[in-house]
């Protein structure tokens, strides 16, 4: 299977989504899965979008994309990061 | 990597009074331009950044908000460790119409891209220590509040 592609975006696609895309990749790793996770700015997402398997959100914005969304906030906060990780690498998996 | 010695003492400040982030960025914004952090894109750039992209983030057991702008606005990297007088509505940073109750700020000041994120992921690690967070809020004085902050695990997850 191709490596799965991953998308983060913030408002810049500079700080939190970079830190949350780092941390996505390294928790899919300890899963079991290598994955291509990437930072955008919200406002370039949807030119993305097209090309991901999975869109980890922080903010939530105006659209809803038709690819698997999940929940990026639990990065940053901790709180559920594990379930999360477990729900994405999951999508991936077998 | 950026150390510690970017948590500034003549940044801290606890028991800052003001009633919306605008008014933190004012005060605060004055300061880091007078001691030269900062130069005049800071205060309009961290503004409208604020209103589109909201940054308080819900850590338990109280949020922290991390209000940051553009590297060309800063001119020295810091982390500002703020706390507030009264807590105020704060936009959510996941959900930007809802607003949470803040008293702690951290205000982050970044002049290259790629050094913030280990310093984000060291804050975020930190804000997820609850001893140290209540730490914080007990502190009584702006050097005890800077000494607490300065506690901080310099390392991440």
């Amino acid at each position: 299977m191709a490596r799965p592609k991953i998308l983060c975006a913030c408002g810049s696609g500079v700080a939190t989504s970079q830190l949350v895309a780092s941390k996505v990749k390294r928790m899919l790793k300890d899963r079991g899965i290598d994955a291509d996770v990437d930072a955008v700015d919200l406002k370039s997402l949807r030119h993305y979008v097209a090309e991901a398997d999975a869109y980890v959100s922080i903010v939530k914005g105006e659209e809803d994309f038709d690819i698997p969304t999940y929940n990026g906030i639990a990065f940053l906060t901790g709180v559920g990061a594990d379930a999360e990780a477990d729900k994405i690498a999951a999508q991936f998996k077998g | 990597m950026l150390g510690k010695e970017i948590i500034a003492r003549e940044l801290a400040a606890v028991d800052l009074d003001a009633s919306n982030c605008n008014e933190v960025f004012d005060l605060m914004g004055a300061r880091f331009k007078r001691l030269g952090y900062v130069n005049e894109k800071y205060l309009p750039t961290i503004k409208a950044r604020e209103a589109e992209y909201p940054t308080a983030l819900l850590v338990e057991p109280h949020p922290i908000a991390i209000p940051h702008t553009e590297a060309d606005a800063i001119i020295k990297p810091f982390i500002a460790p703020v706390r507030l007088k009264e807590p105020i509505a704060w936009g959510d940073m996941s959900d930007p119409s809802k607003s949470l109750e803040v008293r702690l700020v951290f205000m982050l000041g970044f002049k290259e891209a790629k050094s913030h994120i280990e310093l984000l992921q060291i804050l975020i690690h930190n804000f997820q220590q609850q001893r140290w967070v209540s730490r914080l809020y007990e502190a009584k004085t702006a050097d005890d509040f800077y000494q607490v902050a300065m506690d901080m695990d310099w390392r991440h997850d």
